[in-house]
């Protein structure tokens, strides 16, 4: 009796197992679609602070360079940049997307939102000490909505398009000028909002910005490396695990108000370049962008279990842990970043590896 | 930590040596499956290992029953890349409480709770979820302190991140009992 209930105990556990390798068959990957903003020349008007240029030299060209990746991994790809990459743009880009995708294939479809240029947090002046105008400091001192529920960052962050003025205190000397550079800028919640506009099931944002990572959504993960990365590696500690307990409780319960804002979890996965009290830096090595750099090299690298994909997750990995061991290297204390990525149980095909 | 949780077990093993309380070393190998319900059906393996303490009980020398608990890592793998989406895989560390009884034949059944902390493979991200099991047992001697447990565990993981994730497998689990020496005679 008891020999053979063994082996059935066995046999029961290698029928699960067969049973679970069908599943590992070859795999077909959705039609993917994508916009690409990268933003090197900013606002024309915008007069630099003491000879410092509020431009940038390599986003316009990790945009092309990117899109050209993606064109080559078969995305129907709309590309802007400088000039053309600006608020109104991308509003129209994302209904003509969604067009697009809605006639060929609507929710089973990848969609990629890809961003490089300037990136800022409403309240950062609370980080970093006074670098920031009086009047961007004061306006958001007065909102209660500049600063986010607990569990989704500190601040609501704003990607910078072409037409946003500079924030200096040359460019935002008044509240209007405040509104002026937020509505040529794309915050966390706006994108969120333009995200759910989209048939796509399988939605992805990458983001080469300083402060990125806050657009990342509260959720169900708590993230064990702090929002301003010093180059130690804490592994997880009591605080750690007694978010993540916090944020099981509140899941679908809200009794502890974690809150919820930026893109969530199941709406998109996030892969930023920077934690959302980071900084980000453009090298004259590569020709793009750090975290770009490393990230058009994924097709190639990436592809951790050899599968011929890889995913969002694999990706974001791979430009992590370049950045860690090479690049942070050459940078101390708060000058270090490191790239992000969103929680969820989910993960997408980005590409397809060569 | 680890090492203080191990010399934890082992010291409360020699204080209670003349009750029957008995050191476990387990190992579970179980298929998951996950669903986010906007997606298919993810299959994802795992496997996982673990220590642990236990009181045992006899009945009329018909009923076995024993009650205990330890903790474990383990690991689920991600899912394949099926229409482009994939089930992340994780890496867990547990504590966990069980129950259990068999009848003379060694057949009988186990009940269990889990708590897990897991991280996203690849990732510094955290999260929590604790997890119901439950399932068949047959247990046999294989000498006179050593006994042999296998289950056939079905588990329900309260996660957070999905809507339904269930698990069925393989569990081995080796039992070392602490006598008292009269206990022999």
């Amino acid at each position: 009796m008891g020999p053979r209930v063994a082996r059935c105990a066995i046999l029961a556990s290698a029928a699960l197992f067969l049973y679970s390798c069908t599943f590992f068959e070859a795999s077909v990957v959705p039609p993917g679609f994508a916009i690409v903003y990268g933003v090197s020349d900013y606002y024309p008007a915008s007069p630099p602070i003491s000879g410092d240029s509020y431009d940038l030299t390599y986003p316009d060209d990790d945009a092309i360079d990117m899109a050209a990746l993606l064109v080559e991994q078969g995305f129907d790809v709309i590309l802007r940049t400088n000039e053309d990459a600006t608020m109104t743009q991308l509003e129209l880009d994302f209904a003509e997307i969604g067009s697009r995708i809605e006639a060929n294939g609507g929710s089973d479809t990848r969609f990629v939102f890809y961003f490089a240029g300037h990136g800022y947090g409403d309240g950062m002046d609370s980080v970093y000490g006074s670098s920031f105008p009086d009047a961007w400091d004061s306006y958001f001192d007065s909102e209660s909505g500049a600063s986010e529920p607990t569990g989704s960052g500190a601040f609501t962050e704003q990607l910078l398009l072409h037409d946003a003025m500079p924030i200096n205190s040359i460019s935002v000397q008044s509240v209007d000028d405040v509104l002026a550079v937020l509505d040529e800028s794309l915050s966390d919640d706006e994108l969120s909002d333009l995200l759910g506009t989209l048939p796509s099931s399988m939605q992805m944002v990458v983001i080469d910005a300083c402060h990125s990572g806050g657009f990342r959504g509260s959720g169900t993960a708590a993230d064990t490396i702090p929002e301003s990365y010093e180059g130690w590696d804490e592994g997880v500690s009591v605080l750690d695990t007694l978010d993540a307990i916090t944020l099981y409780l509140d899941y679908g319960s809200g009794l502890l108000d974690v809150g919820a804002s930026d893109v969530g979890e199941r709406q998109a996965i996030v892969i930023s370049a920077s934690g959302e009290q980071e900084f980000l830096y453009e090298g004259p090595v590569y020709g793009n962008g750090i975290f770009t750099h490393y990230l058009l090299q994924t097709p190639a690298e990436a592809d951790r279990n050899f599968d011929g994909l890889v995913t969002a997750n694999e990706a974001y990995a791979y430009a992590r842990d370049q950045i860690v061991r090479v690049e942070n290297e050459f940078f101390f204390g708060e000058g270090k970043f490191v790239p992000r990525v969103s929680g969820g149980a989910v993960d997408f095909v980005l590409f397809e590896a060569r | 930590m680890k090492r203080l949780f191990i010399v934890l077990i082992l010291c409360a093993g020699t204080q209670l040596a003349s009750a029957d309380v008995s050191l476990l070393l387990r190992s579970r190998q179980a298929v998951l499956f996950a669903q986010d319900t906007r997606f298919d059906l993810g299959v994802q393996l795992g496997s996982e290992i673990g220590l642990g303490i236990e009181r045992r009980w006899s009945f009329a020398n018909e009923v076995d029953a024993g009650f205990g608990g330890g903790a474990a890592v383990g690991m689920v793998l991600q899912s394949s890349g099926l229409n482009g989406v994939v089930y992340r895989g994780i890496a867990t560390r547990s504590i966990w409480l069980q129950g259990w009884a068999t009848g003379s034949a060694g057949i009988g059944g186990s009940l269990g709770v889990t708590l897990n902390l897991a991280s996203y493979e690849l990732t510094s991200l955290l999260f929590f979820f604790p997890e119901v099991i439950v399932g068949p047992t047959f247990a046999t001697r294989i000498t006179d302190r050593a006994s042999i447990m296998w289950a056939i565990p079905l588990s329900y993981q309260f996660r957070s991140d999905l809507d339904v994730a269930f698990s069925a497998g393989l569990t081995g689990r080796l039992a070392v009992d602490f006598r008292s020496p009269a206990a022999y005679f």
